[in-house]
């Protein structure tokens, strides 16, 4: 009987303290990030999510790493596990000096073999990453410090290409895990080994994922000695958690609830110029669509400032041409569409359609905002006499129908791989590039075309923008696309954090290794 | 017939419903639009690496030979292997299974442990303020919807009075118990920490609550009204004109003859929870079935939804089978 009493009484202490006991971000050492969206895999020759690249990253070096800038995060990249390169005046051969004494858990050197090993593992398995890398044709280790990548043509953003997930040096030595010649992927893709500040130590799928710093990591040591990523769904469990201090980053608040945690002096809110765009493609292979003054009067028809101040309660900005505020190559002059009423009627009157016409807009739940943008788009459309449908679909489904066409005005979202404007100049436009890959307005122009194609084999940047300038003001008066706004990214976290730098690169992910806590 | 030959009769027909279930769930899956090696690359992924993704899984080859080869499989026990998570199915079942039978069966736990008792008592003293109150309970648990009580919850218990942790099946420091059954109630007693116990059992009880709240409020209804029409019948007149006590009457007579329709909504519940209820899980940050399928679906992860569907395919049918047994238990007129 009294062993039954002490052990309920041990069980009441139990419930009681782990409901009473300190808050967990209150730690110094380990760092609780409140995540919306559990890992999937942690290969990166396979993962194409930031999600999952938010654990991968800090288990591995590169050869680059973008520029932190005081205590902003730069699109620019500086040496990382190599010391120097060189480029061949052609731009077709660069030649990496690597740094010496990087060595992976086991003792295996990071050398020349190593990166030879993983870009050839990408590319030989070739899913979603290898596209990253895909400038390469040949790797070699001229010798143990020192490699020679070719590239199959002159690739202006290559180097950045370097600084991606994609291009994280693996220990050669995960073959002993090969099974039936997967190159290791099974075991890849739930365990890391690399040699950056961090490494993966537990991971309990749906609950949460745990990062160690390596004491004895080659760069600056991390401040931290623990980082523990929790998978929180639902925003207000988020908010619930980061105000009690139990974590002490929250990734996935809705905006809706940003203004009441502002009010909390223990939290802040700060805001960074996003790179991700939102925008509506115009398929201009459609009839009606194809004619570029209906695709006009659809861009002067939108009130961009109302879907800013309302649906995004003024966290973003007006896209002003494809390329946006912050990366090289935004052109500031370039032709910004605003709601002018009149003018859209007058183009569509001049396209033959002053009886207005009948459009669909599809779009999906894969953002809380649509919804609402959705039927702004609609309300305002009917101003110039477009009767404009809506139709929301599953993503899975949207994306099967962007990339065969078979739409006619669709809500999407973009951010960047790597800090170039290619990503939106040659992805965007180039009509090799139709459907989802990138042109998904289906948009045709040879003489765009020539420009952007021209622009990416050069190395100059100066000449690069001057060609991706005369394309933008081609694009803008074709306008195969709603250019709407560039996001802002908020990161509410307790005030107790410290040196986190927002990168627009990499998106969802976070610079653990200078990161410390108060 | 003897009771184990019709068990094992049962058992039999399983076998073409579960093919049937996997016929079923193939030909759905595959004909939403949509197409996974996409999904999987990315989506600025190029055509060619979207192709060799769909070599490597195998989506190349023609429908009927996939599903024979899905069948193959199975019949050697392997439920597929996850495009989403790159492992086998199974393994994902063994993560996430467990998470949501165990706040299953809490839940049920506690629909029986309430329910039952407050039924009885609204049924005894029929249209009293106890009654009242009970009916007032299962109006409110029935018609609330569990979003909203989930995080009235949270807000409450978690954030404003600081009675209890908040999501999740541990305080977010705390290291997992070795895996062994996968039910953490379980596995930490296991490992003999009572404090890990006594974590589980405080971070178990709001989502416990909160997905047993409609169940318990059906139960104390059902219970309530098939007591009121067994009380009123003759053979209970007869036991009071007898001279039995009321408690024996009660418990023995009335509860045993009421039971029937209790014990098939309790087990249909326990199916219905079984295959994940995905807004507890969602507010309570619960990483069991109801999550992990709607992101297969997101995802069109086919095999995933496949072992997802044949999971709870065949614990219906379990659960089903277990409450069919029973009725013979309950009552002597039922026979197989």
């Amino acid at each position: 009987m009294k062993r039954k009493a002490l052990w309920m009484l041990t069980l009441a202490c139990g419930i009681w303290l782990s409901a009473a006991g300190s808050p967990w971000g209150a730690d110094k050492d380990t760092l609780v990030v409140g995540v919306s969206s559990d890992i999937h895999l942690l290969d990166p020759a396979v993962s194409s999510d930031n999600y999952d690249w938010r654990q991968i990253y800090p288990s591995y070096d590169r050869l680059v790493k973008y520029k932190v800038a005081g205590d902003e995060g730069s699109t620019e990249v500086e040496p990382m596990a190599a010391e120097s390169w060189t480029v061949s005046p052609d731009g077709m051969v660069w030649t990496f000096k690597i740094r010496k004494g990087i060595t992976f858990d086991d003792g295996t050197p990071l050398d020349a073999t190593a990166v030879k090993f993983s870009f050839e593992r990408v590319l030989k398995i070739g899913k979603g990453p290898a596209d990253n890398i895909g400038a390469i044709q040949s790797v070699d280790a001229v010798d143990g410090s020192t490699v020679k990548i070719s590239l199959k043509s002159a690739f202006g953003p290559f180097l950045q290409t370097l600084a991606t997930d994609a291009a994280s040096i693996v220990n050669p030595n995960i073959m002993k895990h090969e099974k039936n010649g997967d190159l290791a992927q099974a075991w890849m893709a739930q365990n890391t080994d690399g040699s950056g500040p961090f490494k993966i130590v537990e991971w309990s799928r749906g609950e949460r994922c745990v990062l160690a710093a390596k004491p004895n990591y080659w760069g600056p040591k991390p401040k931290l000695q623990k980082v523990i990523i929790r998978f929180m769904r639902e925003s207000s469990d988020q908010r619930m958690a980061l105000e009690s201090g139990d974590i002490d980053i929250a990734e996935g608040i809705l905006i809706d609830q940003i203004p009441a945690i502002e009010k909390n002096p223990n939290v802040v809110v700060p805001r960074y110029p996003s790179q991700l765009v939102e925008y509506v493609y115009l398929n201009c292979q459609k009839p009606k669509l194809n004619n570029k003054l209906v695709r006009q009067a659809l861009n002067y028809a939108v009130d961009y400032q109302g879907i800013i101040t309302h649906v995004l309660r003024g966290n973003g900005v007006q896209m002003r041409g494809p390329i946006p505020k912050g990366m090289w190559g935004h052109k500031p002059d370039v032709l910004q569409y605003q709601k002018d009423v009149a003018k859209a009627k007058d183009l569509l009157k001049q396209a033959g359609f002053e009886k207005g016409l009948d459009l669909t807009l599809i779009y999906s739940e894969r953002r809380a905002s649509w919804e609402q943008i959705a039927t702004i788009l609609q309300s305002n459309l009917a101003e110039i006499g477009v009767n404009l449908k809506l139709e929301l679909m599953a993503n899975p489904t949207l994306r099967d129908k962007v990339d065969r066409g078979d739409f006619e005005l669709c809500l999407g979202a973009w951010s960047p791989d790597y800090a170039d404007p290619s990503m939106f100049m040659n992805f965007w436009f180039d009509s090799k590039n139709f459907g989802l890959p990138g042109n998904r307005s289906h948009y045709k122009n040879d003489q765009v075309d020539e420009l952007i194609r021209k622009s990416l084999a050069l190395a100059d940047v100066k000449q690069r923008v001057e060609l991706y300038h005369q394309a933008q003001d081609v694009i803008m008066q074709d306008a195969p696309y709603i250019f709407l706004y560039q996001t802002q990214t908020i990161v509410p976290m307790r005030k107790a954090v410290k040196g986190y730098v927002y990168n627009p690169m990499l998106e969802s992910m976070y610079n653990f290794e200078s990161i410390s806590k108060e | 017939m003897h009771i184990l030959s019709y068990v094992l009769k049962r058992l039999m027909y399983l076998i073409p419903v579960l093919i049937g279930v996997t016929l079923l769930v193939f030909v759905i899956a595959h004909a939403i639009p949509g197409d996974p090696a996409r999904m999987m690359a990315g989506q600025k992924a190029s055509r060619e690496a979207v192709e060799n993704l769909r070599r490597a899984m195998g989506l190349d080859r023609p429908l009927p030979e996939q599903y024979l080869r899905y069948l193959t499989g199975l019949l050697q026990g392997d439920l597929g292997f996850s495009i989403r998570n790159q492992r086998p199915v199974r393994e994902d079942m063994r993560d996430f299974f467990p998470a949501t039978l165990e706040l299953s069966l809490t839940s049920m736990l506690l629909c029986v442990s309430v329910g039952l008792p407050l039924g009885i008592v609204s049924a005894i003293w029929r249209n009293r303020p106890i009654d009242h109150a009970s009916r007032v309970f299962s109006v409110f648990g029935v018609s609330m919807p569990v979003f909203w009580l989930g995080l009235m919850l949270l807000l409450l218990f978690y954030r404003q009075l600081g009675w209890l942790p908040g999501s999740g099946r541990l305080d977010i420091g705390i290291d997992p118990p070795a895996h062994v059954t996968g039910l953490y109630l379980i596995d930490t007693l296991l490992e003999g920490s009572t404090g890990k116990f006594g974590n589980a059992v405080a971070h178990i009880i709001l989502p416990a609550f909160c997905l047993s709240y409609v169940y318990l409020a059906i139960i104390t209804r059902i219970v309530r009204s098939s007591m009121i029409s067994v009380m009123g019948l003759d053979f209970i007149t007869t036991a009071r004109a007898n001279g039995i006590s009321e408690v024996v009457i009660i418990l023995k007579h009335c509860l045993k003859n009421s039971l029937i329709p209790t014990v098939t909504i309790t087990g249909l519940s326990i199916g219905e929870l079984l295959g994940g209820a995905i807004l507890t899980e969602t507010i309570f940050n619960w990483p069991g079935m109801g999550k992990y399928v709607v992101d297969s679906v997101n995802f069109l992860d086919f095999p995933a939804i496949m072992g997802f569907t044949l999971v709870v395919a065949l614990a219906y049918v379990m659960i089903n089978l277990a409450v069919d047994v029973m009725y013979a238990f309950l009552d002597p007129q039922i026979r197989y």
